[in-house]
This record gives structure tokens, C-alpha cells and sequence, in this order.
């Protein structure tokens, strides 16, 4: 394990969301969700790591649900969506609030928590999500309630169903924000990041920097003035 | 007295954002009351924050630990600091350099032996090493070939550092990287922003600065008393407090006024805001007017102190120094006494100065201003995170008419002609440290980084050229993910009017070092001194007062030279 800070967790996400072929707005969005989780104490780096994994080189666009006049959000295929492009569909047409939701197949369910969690406090509206085992109810402000059943993370859930719920209780005091990484999930979210970077040649290292000339740490003292 | 300046009887509009978020203009910005250093020192001082040297063991090669801590109403912090013995050829500003001639971090409270020995083994290796959430910043520093070695032998044997080489280097280190907000495993800043004294921005990292200058003012002292404790003497305390910390700045700073739009907003918002309040005042008063007289008469001395080699600062200086001697000369035939003066010499500097010129206006007029523009110090943090999510339901045609009037300037460019494009910013796999490729040279487009706004803008404004008015955006979003930052960004700066540079970041013409000035403005320093088109060395805390005499001198009255030659 490696603790990071949450402002590493997020820098690290969105480069090897970047790494990872999604476009810039999305990449930035996957380190916003990634802080919201760790910073909520949910551990998320190994399932976000496990997800970039998986969807490598898809385009955002095949991860997304579809938008219908009369249905909303939809989704048909059989591939499985990815959380945050369904995250960012929902927090994006999210206009009415109190609406419930069941959608699916989707990877990794606990990434669109901080969606979920950003409409509930947009609406003032409490939420109650569920897949699989897994029950979180999100407060009217987007903070995570004290009592949530956190089944060990999923990778794939068929559908994830989500409501306005009214019960809300006070949510847990959090520890010194810390985003705790295994060494395996940060090796890889760091392969990914590391595609950003361009290569290294001369050239670039001579004109890129722009290094100023070797020259005395001082400019002389003036005569003048 | 006081009512005249505190009651302003008329409203003046902020300045135009299309007017002040240039780059020429943001690369002429100057200290102010409103820079983050002053306004820690303001802090320290009125709240009565006691200093301490806890633990100081040093050898004659410049070798050892010192402890400085600062005990605050609540809180204490202290800076833990390492002295190494670095080879000469080992010395480098470079951000990819691997050893320091002393390196820094701020602690949490006060240290035990234990977490000495911890950060003993990781601060020597900066960005190699990993500090925990007990620290606030990390940072390193290197001497000065040229003064370092002077002031040590001649402390030595016994004189003082000769007074015109201090007065030209102006330091003894220069830091060349501060850390703070969560880098290398520190502290977030959400675990300590909601602490008053680090509200304001940059306060962890202005203190760290502040401190290290007290540390290699000892240190040279104390070198020089290991080698001859016969003859060894100490720096007079004036010609002392005009040994500033340099710093050594390249790109890596610049992409931060970018990718930080609120922040950035807050920052100008607050200092448009503190003009537009003096100009406001119904009549100015005597005393201010003769404050600012004398103030002036010292940024021109401060002005004479600044040198650069830089071609383009050097015409800078020259516009300068005409710009305050022009002021100077006004003066003595204008009556600021009469109504709204303020704003008649404002009016005048914007018809008869260059742009450095105005700026420093803007800085001097606030100077006797404090009562009205201080508080606006708490104003200039931001909560980058509120601007985050996406109104999806606004319209395309209200996003077309946020980017007309945002990105305005951006459909007069000739996005197609290669001077448009002629910049491509990336990342180096070296040391992961953003760099800026000439386009025509090489293609660097797999690896760009989003920093060119306005080029993005036009883009997105492509992209939404065949769309109903009245369609939400939301669903051009799942269409087109591609233009999702540029739509976050054109929310956010319809909101927050400075938020966003209104030039290209990306053109033939840039001066990356117009970006690190406005951001080092804002920090405090001065004499900024560029080295090349990207990289600039500039000087903090020169002149402030130190630690240990803090509660002893005027407040906040060392941003500018004393009057008369001290050094």
C-alpha cells in the first residue's frame, strides 16, 4: 500500500484516464470522483485502476449510454458502461429532481457514487443506490450517509438502481484524508499516466525547457541610480 | 479624516476584464498590498505570533539541522531544515536536479526527535522522497555562487559583505521548487484551509519561504563564526534585511493559471476590487496623499535596485522609469485634493503610462489605503471544486453567447496560420515536468496538454455550429466528450468574469514568462529578472523584517525600499 494524497490520487487518475485514450474532460473527471471516494474513505484506486484495465483504448462515446426523447438514459448493448461516462450522462441531464434510475450493465458501481452523490446535493434530495449486496444512501448534501452496506468492490454489476430516500443520518467523521493505493493498482494507473508524457529526445530537452544560458547566478551590481 | 476615504459616495466599475487578462498586461503586475506574503506577515505581526529557535546545529561546511518555529494563538509550525555540503558541479535550478545545498520542509506543530530523524531520510531527496500529512510543503534551496562565499569569508575576517554586491544579488539562496498542497504525500489543502492563517492562498508556502531566509542568514553567520570565532562578526541588521531568498521559476508554474480558473479569478477580482475602492474614495485626504508620495519615492528606489540582462525586461525597466518619474512630475503640479482625485490620476496613468507603469500604479494606490483593501485578502481563496460540475441543461445558445463574449478575441485569430498554433504544451517523460514544443518542428499533438482555451473554445464553437438554439448541452456532450473541458471552462467563466487569460496561450508570440510574473506578483516578490523567454529568477522577503524582529518595526512597511540608501 502507498498513501497518497488526495491531490495525487487525483492528479494520478486523471493522467491514466488520459493514458487510458479518454479525452481531457473526462480524464479530469475521473480524478474528481476518485478524490470524492477516497476522501469518503471508500477505497477505490484498485477497482479505478482495474477499470481503466479493462476499457484501455475505448473511446468515451462506447462507454456511454444513450439518450432518448422518451426513455431518457438507456442503454441496450450488452457491453458493460463504463461508471464515470454513465456518471457524467446522468450528473448531465440530471434537470428533475427526485428521478430513480436502473440501468446495466456497468463496471465497477462504486465510481458512480460521486455522481449520484453530486445530484442528491444539487437537488437537496437524499438518494438510496443498490447493486449486487451493495446499499449506499446518499445525504441531501452529497456527502455519504453513516450507514451504508459496502460489499467487497464489485468489477461488474448487471444494473445499479438508485431512488430519493428521506432517511438520513448523520454521516461518520472522516479521518486526515488519505487515498490508500496497493503497489499493483498504483504500477499500472502509473503505466497508464506515463503514455502522457512525451519521449524524451535532445532536441526536446535542449529547446523545451528553455533553460536559460549558463550565466553567473547575478546580474552585476549597477553603477548607477 | 478617515470618513472621506471610507465612504465612498460614488460606484466605479471594476476594469474590463478584456482590459486587464492579457498576457503583456499580466506579465507587467507588481507587488501589492494584496501579495501573499504581506498579508502573512500582517498576520503574524497583529496576532502576536511568537518566534523560536529551537534547535540549531550547524558546522563550518554550512553541514547540519535547525528547528524554526513560529507559535501562533492556536497553533504552532515549524520549519525543519538540512544543510548539506553539495559540490559545486552538482549545483543546479533545474527542477530535475537530484541534490540541494539545503533543503526545507514545514511541520505540523513542533517536532520530535523521531520525526527529525524520519524526515531526515526523505526531505534530502525531495521529489524522491515521500513525506506524510504531518507536513505542509516541502521545498529545497541552493547558494549563490557569487554572494554565498563572499558573505561567509567576510563575515569571517571580520567586515561586512560589501554593500553594493548585496544590493545587486540580493540574496544569499534561492529556493527552487516550494511544494505544498498535498505534493510528495503532504498535507492537503482542504485538511488545513479552514485554519485562518492558511485561508488566504499560498500562506503554507509563504511561511516556509520566510523561514528559510531566516535560516541561511544564520547559517552564513554562523559559518563564518565556525571558521574564525576570533574575528567573526555579523551582518549589520539593515544591510540584513535587505538579503532577500531567490527563487529560480520555470514553465512548470505557468499551466497553474490555467488549470486554477476561480482562483485566478479571486486574485484579480480582489485587486480590481481594491482599485476600484480607492478610485471611488469621494476625496482623498491629506495624510494618504503624502503616504503615497513617499511610497512612490521608494518604488523608484526600488526600481533602481531591480536589474535584468533580459533584453525585453530591460526595455521594460527603461518604460518603467520613465512611467514613475513621469507620476513624480504630475505630482508636483496636480492637486489629488479635490473630488474623486484618486480616480483623476488613475485616469491620468492609464493615457500616459506604459502598461508596467499602470500596474505599479495600481500597487501604489492601494498603499495607504490598507482600511479599505486589506480585508479583501480573505477573499482571494477559492473552492475550485464548485465549479466543477456541468450545467447540462443551459442551451447552446447561451454557451454561443458565453464563448462570443469570453472567447471574443479568439475569433479574430487565424486559427489556421501557423503562428496561431505555433506552441504545443507537454509533458516530458523525463521529469514529468510541462515543457513547451514548437509545433512546426515536431508533432507533439498525442501528448498536449489542455492548455490552449481559446484554441478549444473555437473548436467547441465548430462543434455547436449546426444546433438549435434552444438544445441542451447535455447532449452535445455525449456526443462529443471530446469538448467537455472547454464546456466546463466556458461555465466557469461565465461566472467568474477574470477567470480566464483572454490571449493565446498557445502563439508565436507567447512569453511564458508574462504568466509566472502575474502568478509571483500575487506571491509577493520583485525584481524579477528573466532569464530567457521561460524561465525567471526573481527575489521574496527582501526587505521584510526577520523572524526575531518581527514585532520590533513598522507593519507591513518593507515592500519597498527605505527611503534612504541603507545598503
Amino acid at each position: 500500500m502507498i498513501a497518497l494524497s488526495l491531490g495525487e490520487a487525483e492528479a494520478l487518475l486523471r493522467k491514466a484516464a488520459r493514458g487510458a485514450g479518454r479525452t481531457w474532460g473526462m480524464a479530469e473527471e475521473f480524478g474528481r470522483a476518485l478524490r470524492w471516494l477516497e476522501g469518503s474513505g471508500l477505497a477505490a484506486m484498485a477497482l479505478a485502476a482495474d477499470l481503466l484495465a479493462q476499457t484501455d483504448g475505448m473511446a468515451d462515446a462506447a462507454l456511454a449510454p444513450a439518450w432518448e426523447e422518451k426513455g431518457g438514459l438507456v442503454h441496450h448493448g450488452a457491453a458493460p458502461l463504463c461508471p464515470i461516462a454513465l456518471g457524467t450522462a446522468l450528473s448531465d441531464h440530471a434537470n428533475a429532481p427526485g428521478a430513480m434510475g436502473r440501468i446495466g450493465p456497468v463496471l465497477a458501481p462504486l465510481l458512480l457514487l460521486p455522481y449520484l452523490a453530486d445530484i442528491a446535493r444539487r437537488h437537496r434530495q437524499g438518494y438510496a443506490v443498490t447493486w449486487g449486496e451493495s446499499r449506499f444512501a446518499l445525504t441531501a448534501r452529497g456527502a455519504l450517509d453513516a450507514h451504508n452496506v459496502p460489499a467487497p468492490a464489485q468489477r461488474l454489476a448487471d444494473w445499479v438502481a438508485w431512488g430519493p430516500s428521506d432517511t438520513e443520518h448523520a454521516a461518520a467523521a472522516l479521518q486526515p484524508h488519505r487515498a490508500h493505493c496497493p503497489l499493483s493498482a498504483y504500477a499500472s494507473l502509473n503505466r497508464l499516466a506515463e503514455r502522457t508524457f512525451a519521449p524524451e529526445t535532445e532536441a526536446r530537452r535542449l529547446s523545451g525547457a528553455g533553460e536559460a544560458k549558463p550565466s553567473p547566478d547575478a546580474a552585476r551590481p549597477k553603477t548607477e541610480g | 479624516m478617515m470618513e472621506t476615504a471610507t465612504t465612498p459616495e460614488v460606484t466605479i466599475a471594476r476594469r474590463a476584464p478584456e482590459t486587464v487578462m492579457r498576457l503583456s498586461r499580466l506579465g507587467s503586475f507588481h507587488q501589492s498590498r494584496l501579495s501573499f506574503m504581506r498579508v502573512l506577515l500582517r498576520r503574524l505581526r497583529q496576532e502576536g505570533w511568537r518566534y523560536e529557535r529551537r534547535h540549531f546545529d550547524i558546522d563550518a561546511r554550512g553541514v547540519g539541522v535547525a528547528v524554526y518555529t513560529m507559535h501562533g494563538p492556536d497553533r504552532a509550525y515549524s520549519l525543519v531544515a538540512f544543510g548539506h555540503d553539495l559540490p559545486p558541479e552538482a549545483r543546479s535550478d533545474r527542477v530535475i536536479a537530484t541534490a540541494w545545498d539545503a533543503t526545507f520542509t514545514l511541520f505540523d506543530g513542533i517536532p520530535e526527535a523521531s520525526d527529525i530523524a524520519r524526515l531526515g531520510a526523505e526531505i534530502p531527496l525531495q521529489e524522491a522522497g515521500r513525506v506524510s500529512a504531518r507536513e505542509l510543503s516541502v521545498s529545497r534551496a541552493n547558494r549563490s555562487v557569487r554572494l554565498f562565499d563572499h558573505v561567509v569569508t567576510a563575515l569571517a575576517a571580520g567586515h561586512q559583505p560589501d554593500a553594493d554586491l548585496v544590493a545587486g544579488v540580493g540574496y544569499v539562496m534561492r529556493t527552487t521548487a516550494v511544494y505544498g498542497s498535498g505534493k510528495l504525500g503532504a498535507a492537503d489543502r482542504e485538511t488545513i484551509a479552514m485554519r485562518p492563517e492558511f485561508t488566504p492562498p499560498f500562506q503554507v508556502e509563504m511561511l516556509t519561504v520566510w523561514l528559510i531566509r531566516a535560516f541561511v542568514l544564520d547559517l552564513v553567520e554562523e559559518m563564518a563564526r565556525k571558521r574564525a570565532p576570533k574575528t567573526a562578526t555579523v551582518i549589520a541588521p539593515d544591510l540584513r534585511r535587505m538579503i532577500g531568498i531567490g527563487n529560480s521559476t520555470g514553465l512548470g508554474m505557468a499551466p497553474f493559471l490555467i488549470s486554477h480558473p476561480i482562483l485566478f479569478n479571486n486574485w484579480i477580482m480582489a485587486r480590481e476590487e481594491a482599485l476600484a475602492r480607492v478610485r471611488a474614495i469621494a476625496l482623498p485626504d491629506p495624510a494618504r496623499i503624502a503616504r503615497f508620495s513617499a511610497i512612490l519615492a521608494r518604488a523608484r528606489r526600488a526600481v533602481a535596485l531591480w536589474q535584468s540582462d533580459h533584453p525585453v525586461q530591460i526595455a521594460r525597466l527603461a518604460d518603467l522609469t520613465e512611467d514613475l518619474g513621469r507620476l513624480a512630475a504630475h505630482l508636483e503640479g496636480a492637486d489629488l485634493a479635490t473630488p474623486l482625485g484618486w480616480d483623476a490620476l488613475w485616469r491620468w496613468g492609464a493615457a500616459h503610462l506604459h502598461e508596467e507603469g499602470q500596474e505599479m500604479l495600481v500597487s501604489l494606490l492601494l498603499e495607504p489605503h490598507g482600511d479599505l483593501v486589506d480585508g479583501l485578502a480573505c477573499c482571494m481563496a477559492a473552492d475550485e471544486d464548485a465549479g466543477f460540475t456541468i450545467d447540462g441543461a443551459m442551451s447552446v445558445g447561451r454557451l454561443r453567447a458565453i464563448l462570443g463574449d469570453v472567447y471574443g478575441w479568439a475569433r479574430d485569430l487565424d486559427w489556421q496560420a501557423a503562428e496561431a498554433q505555433a506552441r504545443t504544451w507537454y509533458v516530458s517523460a523525463a521529469k514529468q515536468e510541462p515543457r513547451l514544443g514548437e509545433t512546426l518542428h515536431e508533432d507533439l499533438s498525442a501528448y498536449e496538454q489542455p492548455l490552449a482555451p481559446g484554441r478549444d473554445a473555437m473548436r467547441l464553437e465548430v462543434a455547436l455550429r449546426d444546433l438549435p438554439e434552444d438544445a441542451p448541452i447535455a447532449g452535445v456532450l455525449l456526443a462529443h466528450p471530446e469538448h467537455r473541458h472547454s464546456v466546463r471552462r466556458a461555465q466557469i467563466a461565465a461566472r467568474h468574469s477574470y477567470a480566464e487569460i483572454r490571449d493565446n496561450t498557445i502563439g508565436a508570440n507567447l512569453m511564458p514568462i508574462d504568466m509566472l510574473r502575474a502568478k509571483l506578483s500575487f506571491f509577493g516578490a520583485g525584481y524579477f529578472d528573466p532569464r530567457s523567454d521561460r524561465w525567471v529568477r526573481i527575489n521574496m522577503f527582501r526587505g521584510a523584517p526577520f523572524p526575531h524582529e518581527l514585532h520590533d518595526l513598522p507593519e507591513d512597511d518593507w515592500a519597498y525600499p527605505p527611503r534612504e540608501a541603507s545598503a
